[in-house]
């Protein structure tokens, strides 16, 4: 199995293949083909909780649990006005990295060498993908 | 398998970076946490207001370097949001595998996504129905084997030590360096902006 994306879809690629830098074990794909990926990298927590605070506000809630209780429609109007107001032009606020702590921080903003046995093993000539990720 | 385009960033950047104080300006919105030094580094030395075209990443086909403030921040966009990923997995991946640049004019963000899913003579926006036919068969040779190359195709090296892209052209295929590869992707990796 492939997986592929371009832009924010070859940014989501790029993180599933090289996700805790590939030390949690094989992934349920083969392979992988990544285009143009795109994507803001956020390595401050700062940065991450600023958006949280800006999403939290926009939805007129206070705390996580009470956005948990928004309707999908409240949410979508959320995510378009923030998506809407983002600054500069050309970004949309939610085209960032996830939070990693400290320590991943690390793998992720230095992609080393890795192993990339834990990718590749699986590879076989069958056409058909193994129906779990071991 | 990775690829990539020239012009990333143009549909992305802020058409109203036009002086230094808008550009360090927008720097600090993208990366709130960047420290002075590291905001002046990337200003006066990766990507400095030179417009002479010396600046730059260029392939064939392109010129070098950018010669205005809208190339300055368009080449910011497009190092530090797209193509640098591109490089850093094929160096992540021990260089075994492969690298495209589509370098159909103008190369915009999203141009060679009608060749990756063309469907037929007479799809819209394709200039060429045989590079996307071609772009296809390395796709789904990658797919099925592992590995682009195949016998209707030209051939398509692996990344190597030199940094050996494929060059997606509408008048010819071949090979070029990884234009991604260069000192301020380099820098990009180490996330000192953070």
């Amino acid at each position: 199995m492939t997986i592929i994306g371009e832009s924010a879809g070859g940014g989501s690629v790029m993180h599933q293949i090289t996700a805790y830098g590939g030390l949690k074990g094989p992934v349920p794909f083969h392979q992988a083909i990544v285009q143009s990926p795109g994507f803001q990298m956020t390595p401050s927590a700062y940065h991450e909780e600023s958006i949280f605070q800006s999403f939290l506000t926009t939805a007129g809630v206070g705390t996580l649990q009470e956005a948990r209780g928004l309707t999908s429609d409240q949410l979508q109007l959320a995510n378009w006005k923030i998506v809407g107001e983002s600054y500069p032009y050309g970004t949309f606020t939610f085209s960032k990295t996830p939070l990693l702590s400290s320590e991943e921080n690390s793998r992720k903003t230095r992609l080393t060498s890795f192993d990339n046995k834990t990718l590749r093993s699986t590879a076989t000539s069958s056409q058909t993908c193994p129906a779990s990720s071991s | 398998m990775v690829g990539h385009n020239i012009d990333e960033g143009y549909e992305f950047m802020d058409p109203w970076a036009q002086t230094n104080d808008v550009f360090e300006a927008d720097m600090r919105i993208y990366e709130p946490s960047i420290n002075n030094d590291t905001l002046q580094y990337l200003s006066n030395v990766l990507y400095p207001q030179i417009y002479d075209g010396s600046v730059g990443a260029s392939v064939v086909g392109f010129p070098n370097g950018y010669t205005t403030p809208t190339g300055r921040m368009d080449l910011l966009i497009t190092e530090g949001f797209f193509t640098c990923n591109t490089y850093w997995l094929m160096t992540a991946f021990n260089r075994q595998f492969w690298s495209y640049i589509f370098t159909v004019p103008p190369s915009l963000h999203g141009q060679d996504i009608v060749y990756t899913y063309y469907d037929g003579p007479n799809y819209p926006s394709v200039e060429n129905n045989t590079l996307a036919e071609i772009m296809q068969r390395y796709f789904t040779n990658f797919v099925m084997t592992g590995n682009p190359n195949g016998p209707d195709v030209p051939y398509f090296p692996s990344y190597g030590n030199d940094n050996t892209c494929l060059n997606l052209n509408l008048t010819f295929i071949g090979t070029v360096p990884d234009n991604a590869a260069n000192e301020r992707c380099d820098w990009w990796q180490k996330g000192l902006y953070g």
